[in-house]
């Protein structure tokens, strides 16, 4: 009983369980902003869906607070994308409906609101083309900004990922925005900076209450977190398995006793001699590059060396660039689904949807009513 | 009441989302929560926009509560840029003895009316959360510095007959 059979299933039963299962669907693809049916759905790393034009205007409302989801108020670090899945969904249900239009609305106001919600959702799409094609999603918010970073080398402390400027939690609660950039920063410093959570960019990851964990179980963990060394794992495995669960601390404890001593005089914004010497051309090329860099300039550089950040991070840099990549996407290639009416039977109306390709074509058909 | 001949600025996806609201309210039965013009203001097709711009709730006291057997009125009023703004929530001056309402001005201080709210809460949800905070008064963050203070000091005896007192005051 796979997809098959289980949609043949639903075909065949009484009405009342498929205006149930309609009526959830549906209700699926409401905006919980404007509860319209998503316009340019866009979903954040949560889950959560929006229309662009909602979203948008959330985001630059409160233009001093850090961005989250209305729904579940996760931190919105990264650029929402494009659910092209419920998109075209609702093309094709949209598709279906001017088609049926003259049956399905038999008042001339009723058929006036589908052409007005139509021409709505047309603008929307176009705004958001308009704002894509100009490198503007969301006002450009997500090239502007910057995020809190804690880096357990870095005694955990919340730094700025565009200029590594010190977050106090004191400082930021008025207004969510770097005091030296003054770039508006995305996610929460002050839970960052929250001793009983610890949150590292591509490192196992824990935010929690301390009470969640049963005496000496919380501090083991923590200790296992700050102890765990990036390149002791392969550098080249990007498995998340591998870096979530394969590191014991127990074997390496010298080693890393060592380690933190020479961490700890190390500051992220200063160069140490010794550590110039010992290091590669690469790591040098490195800390020139994250020294040179400007105050408000993520977008340019980050895409070449985020990788490189990320595999070479045992020196006790802060490498918050790597949070902020937005600008690798690859275009994303939208058909929107053509519907082709069949001539006027007034028995069945025969619809072909061409969801991606012409390989997937599939006749759906729709029985009246009457 | 709203003023009449006050220029209505919602915009059409506010008004919609309204719209939706009323419909939704209208249809429950639990809350009573109604545009302050009255049922006959907010027409039905929706064209006195100015009609749900302000709304009245009425709030029972909660019966395990030193507010039961009480009620009160809670007014929302509706901004132009609702819902990626907050309704306005205050209760009448001089009328709500409580925590964390000002008793001279009947202003609210609940996270989700200020920095917590998020557009995804509706008329009703706020209407709710108030009703909750009738139970569940918050003494970290008090409006009404005498109440609070005894609340501090544990003195529930004390609590409950002022409370008992200004309402009786009416």
């Amino acid at each position: 009983m796979g997809y098959t059979g289980i949609t043949s299933k639903i075909l065949t039963q009484k009405k009342k369980f498929q205006k149930l299962i309609v009526f959830n669907l549906l209700e699926a693809c409401q905006c919980g902003i404007c509860h319209e049916f998503l316009s340019v759905p866009m979903m954040i790393s949560c889950g959560h869906n929006y229309c662009y034009r909602c979203l948008k205007n959330w985001f630059m409302t409160n233009v001093n607070k850090e961005l989250n989801c209305p729904n579940c108020r996760e931190s919105v670090v990264n650029e929402p994308c494009l659910n092209l899945m419920i998109e075209q969904t609702l093309a094709s249900l949209f598709e279906v409906l001017k088609a049926r239009k003259k049956k399905m609305f038999k008042e001339e106001k009723e058929r006036a609101d589908l052409d007005e919600l139509l021409r709505e959702r047309f603008d929307d799409s176009f705004y958001h083309k308009n704002d894509k094609n100009q490198g503007t999603l969301f006002d450009g918010i997500f090239k502007n900004s910057a995020v809190a970073i804690a880096d357990a080398d870095d005694d955990g402390i919340p730094r700025c990922s565009n200029c590594h400027w010190e977050l106090e939690p004191e400082d930021m609660e008025d207004e969510n925005i770097c005091p030296h950039c003054h770039a508006r920063i995305r996610n929460n410093a002050s839970s960052l900076g929250n001793p009983n959570s610890i949150n590292l960019n591509g490192r196992p990851t824990m935010m929690g209450n301390r009470d969640d964990y049963s005496d000496g179980e919380y501090d083991q963990i923590v200790d296992e977190i700050r102890n765990y060394n990036p390149s002791d794992v392969d550098s080249s495995g990007e498995s998340d398995s591998s870096e979530s669960v394969g590191y014991g601390h127990e074997d390496r404890e010298e080693e890393d006793e060592n380690k933190e001593e020479h961490d700890s005089d190390l500051d992220s914004f200063v160069v140490d001699d010794d550590e110039e010497e010992g290091a590669g051309d690469s790591v040098n090329g490195a800390i020139h590059l994250a020294a040179n860099q400007g105050p408000v300039n993520l977008s340019s550089e980050e895409d070449k060396d985020s990788d490189f950040y990320e595999h070479h991070d045992s020196d006790g840099f802060v490498s918050g660039d790597s949070l902020g990549e937005s600008d690798n996407e690859a275009p994303v290639i939208q058909k929107r689904p053509v519907i082709l009416d069949d001539e006027d039977d007034d028995d069945e109306d025969v619809v072909s949807v061409n969801q991606r390709s012409k390989r997937q074509r599939r006749q759906l058909v729709l029985s009246d009513d009457e | 009441m709203v003023m009449s001949g006050v220029e209505c600025n919602f915009t059409w996806a506010t008004m919609s989302r309204l719209m939706k609201e009323y419909r939704a309210i209208r249809a429950q039965k639990e809350v009573a929560l109604r545009p302050s013009g009255g049922e006959s203001g907010a027409g039905a097709d929706g064209d006195g926009e100015d009609s749900l711009r302000a709304w009245t709730a009425t709030l029972e006291g909660p019966a395990d509560s030193p507010y039961a057997g009480a009620s009160f009125a809670l007014d929302l009023e509706v901004p132009a840029t609702y819902p990626l703004a907050p309704p306005v929530a205050r209760f009448r001056p001089r009328a709500m003895p409580h925590v964390n309402v000002n008793y001279e001005t009947g202003e609210i201080c609940l996270d989700i009316l200020k920095g917590e709210w998020s557009p995804v809460y509706n008329l009703l949800y706020v209407v709710q959360a108030v009703q909750r905070l009738l139970r569940e008064p918050n003494p970290d963050s008090p409006l009404n510095l005498e109440l609070g203070v005894i609340m501090r000091e544990g003195d529930l005896a004390a609590y409950r007959g002022l409370i008992r007192y200004y309402i009786q005051q009416q």
